[in-house]
């Protein structure tokens, strides 16, 4: 304890983003944020013009302060007015002679944006420069390097629009190595997942001796509320699922099943899954913009393919039966095997003790539909199985974003549409229970389901 | 005042339960997401409750269900003490003799059966057998409130429903539940043991009985030895008991009737000893016992109550309350604001450069090779990669008198002001000024920000409008 409150009590670290104009500064501040209202993002020089603050915390301590710097515009002018500068001044140091410039700001009015990311990078403990790949290798980035080197400040190269840029990626790695920046980090601001956060925090580690544990305290942080957030996600889908696979409507026995029926069925499923797609959105903090990154079917908070239209079978592969299309399926009756299993041993045993009535209240309805020649209306497997599908698609594509912006074909090639083996059974046991679609059970069964299915979704594994 | 951490969660929960149905607007949010407040996830949620319930003022709302819960517990409270009472009075008042087991039966064995049902109920974690009609009661309630909620909802915005069945699951559901309804039904049988008590020694200390007992198919040693066996504790407790003899001589007919004048103020002394002790050894004690194991456990249970922070709703709070990082400051301010010229995106028309015009590229892209086979090697003045070669290009162009000067630049690139600067000092001294735009193929797609940035800059360098042109490399 006493450790974590004296690494509390080091001063936050002071990180400078700088870089040239338009080379994703701001981007890369709203990745780490996970908040894609900072700042301003354009297809145009000079977008950011000011030095903006953002702190990222653990708990309650902050432990970066994000600087987002103008860019660079004109660096080969700013090298030479400082070259200039250095013959007409005497400075032992480098950074004395960017604070002499610094200091003389109206003599060199064409460089207000460039003196702002000076004076930032004097007053931080570290930068990170970041680079467009894609960029040609001119001289103006040199000088950028340059220049940014006389402050004295360790140097994080931050490679940027990595994707599909391979060949650029390495010539951009060996000029950097040029200048002795050998430590580097490859990022794209789409292709983002908590992993690639982790990488930036540990270069940054071994860049900055003396706050490295104050640094681990962040990625430990970070890392918590990110399983934390996987969970809740996975824990709504199960809540989703269980609502669907257990909804029953009760259907008068002579004319069997009407199209009503089926489309009340239909709605309640629907409803249900947007709600949960909803929350889903909301607790990853996405919003339609990134939703389009991910290239998700989803626009403006729907589903762009109905659950129940034929296409969305197809697409996960799932076999088409006749019921298939309409999702329903005519109620199971008592099933005594599932029953019993789902009954459990202390309520079978409180049956046998004499509190029987406990089985007999728990399958009235059953037996009171058998008798009356009623049936239930269900969501058939096919429609549970989508669903689960659809979602545990949805979970990764929220969590790992950006398999879809680095390889665009990946992302349908790398959903498994198996499901885990003992998938169907959980379905059937979920279905003889209505009473879960509502509420919570504390029962031991309950339970075991939910945490079977929450390793499903969220398990990196490919399943049988 | 201390608030237990259950009376906050239950708090925060009433209040998720209103907002998933009623959201509510809190007007000092920013507040308690504030780093410098110092306090934990569910300190925030429960200092923005208590302002919620403030500033809507739902604290009448909010404790309904507590109080009438009070309500419905004093009114079963009372009935068990009747029940008791009235127990105790027509088990002895019929007649001036009482059949002594019969009684016990009576009295405690109701309590017994009970307390063997509870037993099997919490050992084998069966809710249907803890507490019969109450839990019963407590689980079709929080449902009947839902739908009559449902049912309510489009007239009235705020009813208190939500928080009435917050209130319920939260004490009547799980662990807590499960101890709540054991308390409470320990309570009811100690309220009846009491009063049942009370009223007897009531009537023992005002009236006459006498004690008998008799059997029509056990044996009489049976009870005698009974007697013995539940006497031991009694004797211990200090209570007067009956002897074998006394208990062969209480036996219906067992005694001549002179003699039975003699013995039974003993008799009555130590049966009534009996009698009292056993009730308070075998029913109150026990009861006692498992009542106060209840309230522990209840306490336990409230103290590892908690709130599901993977609901959505608290996922979302928490990234309100407790955001991973703020952001906003601005430190260093833009002191003369950027302001950019409308400019008309129009297609130059194409039009002929003359013969003698000499060209310097700026900083291609690495794709685009320069110069292209179009451009004859004697017009190339070669291309502006680093200071080195404006410097070179600049010195080559000086020899030059008024040249017409073609800078071609990548489309697809978005001009800086470094590239102004070197364009202008390119075509300072020029005769004619052209900028051409070049595009890699023709199905290039070039953005029309990128576009309009390249037009403001042939106006700043004063390019003529229709000697700004584009080309393919192709």
């Amino acid at each position: 304890m006493t450790e974590s409150k004296q690494e509390s009590s080091y001063p936050t670290i002071n990180i400078a983003v700088v870089g040239h104009t338009n080379a994703g500064k701001t981007s890369l501040i709203r990745t780490l944020l996970r908040d894609d209202q900072f700042g301003n993002i354009e297809d145009t020089a000079g977008t950011t013009r000011s030095v903006e603050k953002s702190v990222i915390f653990a708990g309650d301590d902050a432990v970066l302060n994000l600087f987002d710097t103008p860019g660079f515009e004109d660096s080969s002018a700013l090298l030479k007015a400082l070259e200039d500068l250095s013959k007409t001044v005497e400075t032992h140091l480098p950074a004395d002679l960017l604070r002499g410039f610094i200091s003389q700001t109206e003599k060199f009015p064409d460089f207000e944006q460039e003196t702002k990311v000076l004076r930032q990078s004097l007053n931080s403990d570290v930068l990170l420069y970041i680079i467009d790949v894609r960029e040609p290798l001119l001289g103006k980035y040199s000088d950028e390097v340059e220049i940014l080197s006389m402050a004295g400040k360790p140097i994080l190269p931050v490679f940027n629009f990595i994707a599909g840029n391979d060949e650029s990626l390495k010539r951009w790695r060996e000029q950097m190595a040029r200048f002795n920046l050998h430590a580097a980090l490859e990022f794209d601001t789409v292709a983002f997942d908590f992993e690639a956060e982790k990488r930036l925090y540990q270069k940054l580690q071994s860049l900055l001796e003396r706050h490295y544990g104050t640094l681990q305290t962040l990625i430990d942080y970070r890392q918590e509320v990110w399983k934390g957030l996987v969970h809740a996600g996975a824990q709504r889908i199960f809540q989703l699922l269980t609502q669907v696979a257990c909804y029953r409507r009760e259907v008068a026995g002579k004319d069997g099943i009407s199209d009503a029926d089926v489309t009340s069925m239909q709605d309640f499923v629907r409803e249900a899954e947007q709600l949960a797609l909803r929350d889903l959105l909301t607790i990853f903090a996405f919003t339609q913009r990134d939703v389009d990154l991910q290239q998700l079917a989803v626009r403006d908070g729907q589903w762009e393919l109905d659950i129940f239209s034929p296409r969305a079978l197809k697409d996960f592969s799932l076999n088409t039966g006749a019921t298939a299309l309409k999702g329903a399926a005519a109620g199971a009756g008592i099933d005594l095997m599932v029953g019993g299993m789902s009954l459990g041993a202390a309520t079978m045993l409180g049956a046998a003790l004499g509190a029987g009535w406990a089985t007999l209240r728990r399958y009235k309805h059953e037996l009171v539909a058998a008798w009356q020649g009623h049936k239930w209306l269900c969501a058939d497997d096919g429609t549970v199985s989508l669903l689960y599908l659809r979602q545990r698609k949805l979970l990764r594509t929220l969590t790992q974003r950006g398999h879809a912006a680095q390889n665009k074909i990946q992302l349908s090639d790398n959903v498994e549409h198996a499901l885990p083996k003992r998938w169907h059974k959980v379905v059937k046991v979920l279905r003889q229970n209505p009473e879960w679609q509502h509420n919570k059970s504390s029962g031991l069964e309950y339970q075991q389901i939910q945490t079977d299915v929450i390793n499903w979704l969220t398990s990196d594994e490919k399943v049988a | 005042m201390v608030v237990s951490n259950f009376d906050k969660r239950l708090l925060i929960e009433q209040i998720r339960y209103m907002e998933t149905e009623h959201p509510l607007a809190c007007d000092t949010e920013e507040h308690f997401s504030d780093h410098n407040v110092h306090k934990d996830f569910e300190d925030r949620l429960w200092l923005r409750a208590q302002r919620l319930v403030e500033q809507h003022n739902l604290s009448l709302m909010l404790g309904r269900a507590a109080k009438l819960s009070r309500y419905v517990k004093m009114f079963i409270f009372f009935m068990a003490a009747l029940l008791g009472a009235l127990g105790s009075i027509y088990a002895i008042t019929d007649n001036h003799t009482i059949n002594i087991y019969w009684l016990l039966l009576v009295l405690l064995g109701f309590n017994l059966l009970s307390m063997l049902l509870w037993l099997t109920g919490i050992g084998l974690n069966i809710k249907g057998l803890t507490s019969g009609m109450l839990a019963r009661l407590t689980s079709w309630l929080p449902e009947h409130l839902k739908s009559k909620s449902q049912t309510t909802d489009a007239g009235n915005d705020k009813n208190g429903m939500p928080f009435d069945k917050a209130w319920l699951d939260c004490h009547f559901s799980g662990a807590v539940g499960k101890w709540q309804l054991s308390k409470i039904t320990h309570q009811l049988w100690l309220v009846y043991l009491f009063t049942g008590l009370l009223f007897l020694i009531l009537l023992l200390m005002v009236r006459q009985y006498d004690f008998v007992w008799g059997t029509t198919l056990l044996s009489d040693s049976i009870f005698i030895k009974m007697t013995d066996v539940l006497s031991v504790p009694l004797d211990i407790l200090g209570f007067a008991t009956p002897s074998a003899d006394l208990v062969q001589e209480t036996r219906i007919g067992s005694l001549p009737s002179d003699t039975a004048q003699t013995l039974t103020v003993e008799h009555r002394y130590h049966w009534a000893q009996f009698l009292l002790g056993s009730l308070l050894c075998f029913g109150i004690a026990p009861r006692i016992l498992l009542w106060s194991w209840s309230v522990m456990m209840y306490r336990r249970a409230q103290n590892l109550f908690t709130l599901d922070h993977y609901l959505p709703y608290y996922i979302n709070l928490r990234q309100r309350l407790m955001p991973l990082a703020s952001h906003g400051e601005i430190v260093d301010a833009d002191t003369s604001p950027l302001v950019i010229a409308e400019t008309q995106v129009k297609k130059p028309l194409p039009h002929a450069l003359p013969v003698e015009t000499q060209w310097v590229a700026v900083e291609l892209d690495d794709n685009m090779s320069w110069p292209p086979p179009s451009i004859h090697m004697a017009n190339d003045l070669g291309q502006v990669i680093n200071r080195e070669s404006l410097t070179l290009i600049l010195q080559r162009l000086q020899g030059n008198r008024r040249p017409v000067i073609a800078v071609a630049v990548s489309s697809a690139r978005s001009p800086d002001r470094g590239v102004q600067r070197t364009i202008t000092s390119l075509m300072s001294n020029s005769a004619q000024r052209w900028l051409v735009l070049l595009k890699e193929h023709v199905d290039e797609p070039v953005s029309s920000t990128r576009l309009a940035a390249w037009y403001r800059l042939a106006e700043a360098c004063d390019v003529p409008a229709d000697h700004l042109i584009t080309m393919i490399m192709e």
